[in-house]
């Protein structure tokens, strides 16, 4: 088991959580920074995390990523711990949060969402989430279904029908 | 029917709710919803939820500008502004107005919160159109104003919660005068309650008229009156008192190219935009407790290099037709063309259309699913029983089968004067004959 491994240590007077990923990836960071989590919030306060807080619906690369968005965004709560980390201007993080997103294929988006659904970060939830409305934004209902492969199940004549309620819209 | 999908479909699409969080992030253009509909079944489901929509609009506030819509002596004409696919067609916000063949006086008195105030002045009628559902609320001017000697200047729409949904309560607003022409008289209509508030009142001088619009402001309404001084009748919608204010002095004398009044860009108080030859003056309302103190010149826009007008003999000043308070967006007329521009980014746009003449009003509405959804043949029994909204006092029956031709008897007295027998009026898809006797 990895209680021993996972026991809270502090460094530099914050005091550190072992998260534990579904296979098994080990991420040790500050309480500042897992508590962008409102569900490890709630545990840090439950006082259950002591033996590390296991994620099983979160594959190592993913957390990963969410670690890394936590540690960018943890700012002024993270400032007694890593305070370079900490110091990250707003165009900094600005520039992270894009390239976070913006080069990931679907696939690890989706369980990006999923990820921060889960783990409720309001903050990350919303960037995937607008991430993928900006995906679906002026894409025809054809490319919006090729790109997230979603089945139509419209009949001809329903499409048709819905189509023709408002004509403009499919306009060009 | 396209044929089997490609591997396992991605997770969060199939969560209703991580799917609505998805959706509710796509922009309010009008198009948006539309083409999200037309993807599956279950995205045309939940886009058309009344919760989810109540989200949407919640989570966007502002509803787009759609266009404007110019008053007609037989129609309203919508005029869409937005680029294709979000251009809406006349055609889709058309309402050919009971009577409107030049029978009767027809006036807009403009629109908000995606409703649009028309006035019959021959039938004294005012009706709440929503055009994107159709639905026609029909609302007596109050009694006041049905003696011989008032006249119904002007009016406003409102949204008491803000949003524009179609289903919420609204309020009416009329003022007008009597004929000494010397006292403003206000009075306020609910739509929650069916009724017409207490009539308020303020000294005016003789001659003041009212422009043909009017801004919202918080709780307040402003009218800019049309004599010399351009006094503004300011009314709080709360507290239901109304105060004359002054405006900058010399504006009418200064200002051929027009004036309108607007709110502030920091959403605190009122500005009036005044044309002087190619320059847009914005005077802002400097304010104490009492209200508005004076006015300073906060800034000057110099049309003519803005919208590259040039000048010169062949030329004239632009004219402001109209304001989009929700937007901070004044429409403007001028030798090249027509353009819209944002008062806050100074971003301009041409309009292609001819807006020559006339009075012209925004419109800006969520183009949302379950507002068209309502178009006929709409389900009455999702509806409130009543089509008329409190209006037309002493109508004694209603039917509620949906398509019905209902007959509607009024036997108020002074109703026999002013209403023609068998007038009809469409209140959404329902066609309603009037019958006096």
């Amino acid at each position: 088991m990895a209680a021993a491994a996972a026991e809270a240590t502090t460094d530099g007077g914050g005091k550190m959580i072992i998260l534990i990923s579904a296979d098994g990836k080990r991420f040790e960071v500050t309480e500042a920074v897992a508590s962008q989590s409102q569900l490890i919030s709630n545990m840090i306060e439950d006082d259950c995390t002591e033996n590390g807080v296991r994620l099983p619906n979160v594959d190592g690369d993913i957390l990963t990523m969410v670690v890394d968005y936590c540690n960018m965004h943890a700012g002024d709560a993270a400032a007694a711990g890593d305070t370079m980390k900490a110091s990250s201007t707003e165009e900094e993080l600005k520039k992270f949060d894009a390239e976070l997103v913006q080069a990931l294929e679907n696939p690890v988006l989706f369980k990006l969402i999923l990820a921060a659904n889960f783990l409720n970060i309001k903050s990350l939830l919303d960037m995937t989430c607008q991430r993928v409305a900006d995906m679906m934004s002026g894409k025809t209902p054809e490319q919006m279904r090729e790109t997230f492969s979603i089945e139509n199940d419209f009949t001809p004549e329903e499409e048709a029908a819905i189509r023709q309620e408002n004509a403009w819209a499919f306009d060009d | 029917m396209s044929t089997s999908p490609s591997p396992a479909p991605p997770q969060p699409l199939d969560n209703d709710d991580l799917l609505s969080e998805i959706l509710l992030r796509l922009p309010p253009q009008p198009s948006s919803l539309p083409r999200a509909s037309l993807v599956c079944t279950r995205w045309r489901r939940l886009l058309s939820s009344a919760a989810f929509l109540r989200r949407f609009r919640a989570r966007h506030r502002r509803p787009p500008l759609l266009g404007l819509f110019k008053e007609d002596s037989v129609y309203p004409i919508f005029i869409p502004t937005l680029d294709s696919p979000d251009r809406i067609p006349p055609a889709r916000f058309s309402w050919r107005v009971p009577g409107g063949s030049g029978e009767d006086y027809h006036q807009l008195f403009g629109c908000r919160h995606g409703r649009v105030l028309h006035y019959s002045r021959r039938r004294r009628l005012l009706m709440v159109w929503d055009p994107l559902t159709g639905d026609r609320r029909a609302v007596d001017i109050p009694a006041l104003f049905h003696r011989w000697d008032m006249v119904v200047y002007h009016g406003s729409v409102r949204c008491v919660d803000g949003d524009g949904c179609y289903s919420n309560p609204f309020e009416v607003a009329v003022v007008g005068t009597d004929t000494s022409g010397t006292v403003a008289f206000i009075c306020v209509y609910s739509s929650k309650t069916g009724n017409w508030g207490n009539v308020v009142s303020a000294p005016i001088s003789p001659g003041d008229y009212m422009s043909f619009s009017s801004i919202l402001d918080g709780d307040f309404l402003y009218w800019l009156l049309g004599n010399h001084g351009c006094p503004i009748l300011q009314f709080n919608l709360v507290k239901q008192t109304a105060t004359l204010v002054n405006a900058p002095p010399d504006l009418r004398t200064n200002s051929y190219g027009g004036f309108h009044i607007a709110p502030a860009e920091d959403g605190g108080g009122l500005v009036i935009l005044a044309v002087t030859h190619f320059s847009l003056n914005v005077w802002k309302g400097k304010t104490n407790r009492d209200g508005i103190a004076g006015w300073v010149l906060e800034k000057t826009i110099e049309l003519d290099r803005l919208l590259f007008l040039g000048t010169g003999p062949e030329t004239w000043p632009p004219v402001i037709l109209c304001f989009a308070e929700e937007h901070d967006v004044v429409f403007l007329s001028t030798h090249v063309g027509f353009f819209m521009v944002n008062m806050q980014s100074m971003q301009f746009k041409n309009i292609p259309q001819i807006l020559h003449g006339g009075l012209y009003y925004p419109f800006s509405s969520f183009y949302t699913k379950e507002a068209a959804e309502l178009l006929p043949p709409c389900d009455m029994s999702k509806k409130p029983k009543v089509p008329f909204a409190g209006a037309l006092p002493d109508i004694e029956e209603y039917g509620s089968n949906i398509g019905e031709k209902l007959v509607a008897t009024n036997s108020g007295p002074r109703h026999k004067k002013k209403i023609n027998p068998k007038q009809t009026f469409y209140v959404g898809s329902l066609q309603v004959e009037i019958d006096p006797n």
